[in-house]
């Protein structure tokens, strides 16, 4: 009977032997005799079951050598502790000694027992040690550092931790002696606390350099942008990361198992729905598709499980609409396959962080002003470009040269012909304004291909709140919309033109055409227009640049070169040219009373010339205003 | 025309006529003067009574940042707040924790520079031990923020902690003294019970303390090979020796029940019972505090509900037993478990 036999003997050991002197740490530490026999066997009545279920004998240690245990025994005065926060299948918490590459939960007494007092190891490590594969194995470790250490490079594969590995990268206990930080003390990155997993320093200590696998990345969190603001958080440098910024999203259940493995934030402990990647996202659409579930799960409303600032520096996690996300043009794209991707393939990438603005891809690669190759604009352009694969080419209708005029009577302002998109244009002017400015990429679709609320900031929501009456009757969301920032305030990421200020046409507008309607001096017949009609901006304006017909050149302002009938349906140079026959339909500047090129050129395409006072320009620095009929 | 005499006493006449004699009281402006007229004065009998006083305010329920559901790592030992959350230590996570006793989920956390274990609430301020600092550090109760500290140099390894709110004091274990320190709402170190040693009444490994202010007594957990079996020690306030319960179970030929060996927190019911978690025995045990006789177990490591990996920390609150599963990381309840 085996029982009866271990209490005998532990009782003659304990009677003959009572606090045996032998369990002092190998000799390292002369502590007190807390090893005797009745302290862990409990002669005397404990009320605990035998200990031969591990998680029994754990316990027992680390109820002194844990987290609540009075034991110090750690030569750095650190108490031990080993369990880590990993989950198995069934929820429970285990031990594991290098995660998951054991088949089966190591625990204390693997490594420790009376077995290593005889052979004088430090920490009661045993001195034949019955490894998983290798049978019984010597082990000897009498020293933290270099002879007889845990690995000391020798030919003698005696090293507490060479004994039983078969599989590792370093340090089998075949050989051959390995390179890998031999005669070191294994346990300064390979914490006891942590199973040995390299996890010296926590996350941010071992991914800041590679290690076989490993990948390095605390240096990206230094780039343009990223998910942990570090700096604004008052960490030193991202060697400073804490590890619940990376377990925000990264699942440690099997860490080192050779996958990166992503958790549903609002529900981390589900690993069904764990994202585990097997390939590369970056060049992988299949496996970028993967990500979607995982970055949507936190860009919603409750952000990680109801913590919409998760990361160090209190950034507010952008909530994503996924109903809009689902409808939208984007994911319904076919090229597209979610959010990840390297910008042919998805559009963000690595949360760790980007030389271009938010997250997007490919991260390494860096903004290259003032082209537009890299930054916003030319990453949208990645796609929607002559060769695709999106159906709108942008790239070739901004790539248009841009008319820049110097116009004096406008404190010698730089005008030029478009939005500041390009970084071209903003270097010039010093205004800014981006795609995403007008634009959702994530809930943009063909019924309505540009933001409600560009600037969210002043009260108007475009098509709810309306400045003017006539455009609500008219169901004209898009003068709306463009009102929405000429306005006099600006949408968030915009920024004036540092010679000539936004355009508050808004003010000029309801005080002057809102009041009277439109002038119908000289309106010529077949326009369809009429005195009083409210004009939509889009009759005299465009938002992207544009050779809509047939000259060959982009207009100041972003005036069209070909103004429309009002049913939309006749292009109004079929109507007979009031001007010289050569003239264009655009112009170099607004004070050219006599030249070609004019407004009073651009505003006879509707309006009779022989009816009118002067025959030059008509814009505002002249007689009329913004649609007025004289100033 | 009237004779100086008459002056005079019509000036008097008039005194007492106007019911007050002249009195810079009376020397109103005259944005109050309409209501000095009625109540020239506080107390005055035109006066309206006075306002019964504002009642002091409550004690502050611990509000702190919000916190992750499993944001736990390893809680230690417990406390209650006012309003009956309950106050949590996690040296693993190193955070001290708000939990909601009916998710029993982390609601509001505070990360610390250590490794917090011991953890009180007193006086809308929130008491930890840090062992890595050898302090003891107050938290702010509204947001959290750091209150100061003290103890240095005097606090070696703050094991777990009681307060008696009525008295003001805080009762610490101290692990690395292996003694009780008794301070003050103020970190004035009032006194000292015990210490090590073999002797009746000495410390082998002080682990858990609660107090009962009604009989002025302390109440503290201890284990060690100088300590065999384990035991709760019982000292009066003063610090005075005046029982142990044993951990020895009953030994026959075949085998052992009964006892413990790992105490770990200690919590007193209201009707005075004691309530310990043990380490091994995966449960909490329920003692008499007169016959000083276990009267009932909590859980158990085969056969409890819920399951137990070291429970470190228990607190009594209402009905229920709430526990600091330190291996599970979890709080777990025995509801109705102080039935």
């Amino acid at each position: 009977m085996r029982i009866p036999r271990l209490f005998a003997a532990l009782l003659f050991v304990s009677v003959a032997t009572p606090g045996l002197p032998g369990f002092t740490d190998g000799g390292l530490l002369a502590q007190t005799p807390m090893h005797n026999c009745s302290f862990c066997h409990n002669l005397h009545g404990g009320g605990y079951a035998a200990l031969g279920d591990w998680a029994v004998t754990e316990d027992l240690c680390l109820s002194c050598h844990g987290d609540a245990g009075p034991a110090t025994v750690d030569r750095d005065g650190v108490q031990v502790a080993v369990p880590k926060s990993g989950r198995n299948d069934d929820g429970n918490t285990f031990v594991a000694h290098n995660g998951a590459k054991h088949s089966a939960p190591t625990n204390c007494w693997d490594c420790h027992n009376h077995e290593g007092e005889a052979s004088l190891n430090f920490k009661m490590v045993q001195g034949l040690m019955p490894t998983p594969s290798s049978g019984d194995q010597t082990v000897v470790f009498t020293a933290w550092t270099g002879t007889n250490s845990f690995a000391d490079g020798d030919a003698t594969y005696d090293g507490v931790c060479e004994v039983c590995h078969t599989a590792t990268n370093y340090h089998q206990n075949i050989g051959p002696p390995g390179s890998h930080n031999f005669t070191d003390d294994c346990t300064a990155c390979h914490l006891h606390g942590s199973g040995f997993e390299g996890a010296g320093g926590g996350c941010a200590g071992c991914h800041s350099s590679t290690q076989g696998t490993r990948r390095a990345v605390v240096g990206e969190f230094d780039r343009t942008s990223h998910h942990v603001d570090w700096a604004g958080g008052g960490l030193a440098s991202s060697a400073d990361i804490p590890d619940s910024d990376c377990t925000t999203c990264h699942d440690q259940s099997a860490h080192q198992a050779g996958n990166v493995r992503l958790k549903d934030v609002d529900d981390p402990l589900n690993t069904a729905v764990s994202v585990v990647l097997t390939g590369d996202p970056n060049t992988s659409s299949t496996e970028a598709a993967k990500l979607s579930a995982h970055c949507l799960s936190c860009h919603d409303a409750d952000g990680a499980n109801g913590n919409t600032t998760p990361f160090t520096g209190g950034a507010t996690v952008p909530e994503i609409d996924n109903t809009a996300w689902l409808a939208s043009s984007h994911e319904g794209s076919a090229s597209l396959a979610g959010c990840y991707g390297n910008g042919t393939f998805g559009c963000h990438s690595s949360g760790h962080g980007s030389e271009k603005t938010q997250l997007l891809g490919l991260p390494a690669t860096a903004a290259t002003a003032p082209a537009y190759a890299e930054q916003e604009e030319g990453f949208c352009f990645n796609c929607h470009d002559s060769d695709g694969p999106a159906g709108t080419d942008m790239d070739s209708v901004w790539g248009e040269s841009i008319n820049w005029v110097q116009m004096a009577l406008d404190g010698d302002a730089a005008i030029n012909d478009r939005h500041d998109v390009q970084q071209a244009a903003q270097a010039e002017s010093g205004a800014v304004i981006e795609c995403t400015s007008c634009h959702n990429p994530h809930t943009d679709a063909s019924a309505q291909p540009y933001r409600l609320d560009p600037d969210p900031g002043d009260g108007h929501v475009v098509g709810t709140d309306w400045y003017f009456t006539a455009y609500q009757t008219a169901g004209d969301v898009l003068s709306e919309f463009c009102l929405d920032c000429h306005d006099g305030s600006f949408a968030p990421g915009t920024s004036d033109h540092s010679t000539s200020p936004l355009v508050n046409i808004r003010s000029t507008w309801i005080t002057d055409v809102m009041g009277e309607g439109s002038g119908g001096a000289g309106l010529i017949a077949g326009t369809g227009w009429a005195e009083g009609d409210v004009l939509p901006c889009s009759t005299c304006h465009l938002p992207h640049p544009r050779v809509d017909q047939d000259f060959g050149v982009t207009n100041l302002a972003a005036l069209v070169d070909t103004v429309k009938s009002k049913d939309g349906a006749t292009y109004l140079p079929s109507i007979p040219k009031q001007g010289p026959a050569t003239f264009l339909y655009s112009f170099t500047d607004y004070s050219d009373d006599t030249g070609a090129q004019n407004t009073g050129n651009f505003c006879m395409t509707c309006h009779d010339r022989s009816g009118m006072i002067g025959k030059g320009s008509c814009y505002s620095s002249r007689c009329h205003g913004h649609g007025n009929k004289l100033n | 025309m009237a004779s100086r005499g008459h002056l005079v006493l019509a000036f008097v006449a008039a005194l007492l006529l106007s019911g007050c004699a002249v009195d810079d009281r009376d020397m109103v402006t005259d944005a109050d003067a309409s209501f000095k007229k009625e109540c020239p004065y506080p107390g005055h009998k035109h006066c309206p009574p006075e306002p019964p006083p504002e009642p002091p305010p409550g004690p502050v329920e611990p509000d702190f940042p919000g916190a992750a559901f499993d944001a736990l790592r390893g809680p230690l030992r417990m406390a209650l707040t006012p309003a009956g959350r309950l106050l949590v230590s996690d040296s693993r996570a190193r955070k001290i924790f708000t939990v909601d006793p009916t998710t029993r989920l982390p609601d509001g956390e505070v990360t610390m520079d250590g490794k917090p274990t011991a953890i009180a609430y007193l006086d809308d301020v929130v008491y930890v031990g840090n062992p890595s600092r050898g302090t003891i550090e107050k938290y702010d109760a509204d947001g959290g923020g750091f209150a100061g500290d003290f103890g240095s140099g005097a606090v070696a390894h703050a094991m777990d902690m009681a307060v008696d709110g009525g008295a003001g004091l805080l009762f610490v274990v101290d692990g690395g003294d292996r003694n009780v320190k008794v301070f003050d709402g103020a970190g004035q170190l009032q006194s000292t019970i015990s210490g090590p040693g073999i002797a009746l009444g000495e410390f082998a490994n002080p682990i858990g303390i609660a107090v009962n202010d009604s009989l002025q007594e302390v109440y503290v957990t201890d284990y060690g090979p100088d300590a065999d079996p384990a035991n709760i020690k019982i000292f009066q306030y003063d610090g005075t020796f005046v029982a142990e319960i044993s951990g020895a179970g009953s030994c026959g030929m075949l085998g052992c029940s009964g006892g413990f060996s790992r105490p770990q927190g200690i919590s007193v019911a209201p009707d005075g019972r004691l309530f310990v978690a043990d380490a091994m025995l995966a449960g909490v045990l329920v003692f008499d505090r007169t016959t000083m006789k276990q009267t009932a177990t909590l859980g158990g490591r085969d056969t409890g509900i819920p399951a137990l990996r070291i429970p470190a920390g228990v607190v009594v609150s209402g009905d229920n037993v709430y526990v600091a599963s330190n291996r599970t990381h979890s709080v777990e309840v025995f509801e109705g478990g102080a039935l």
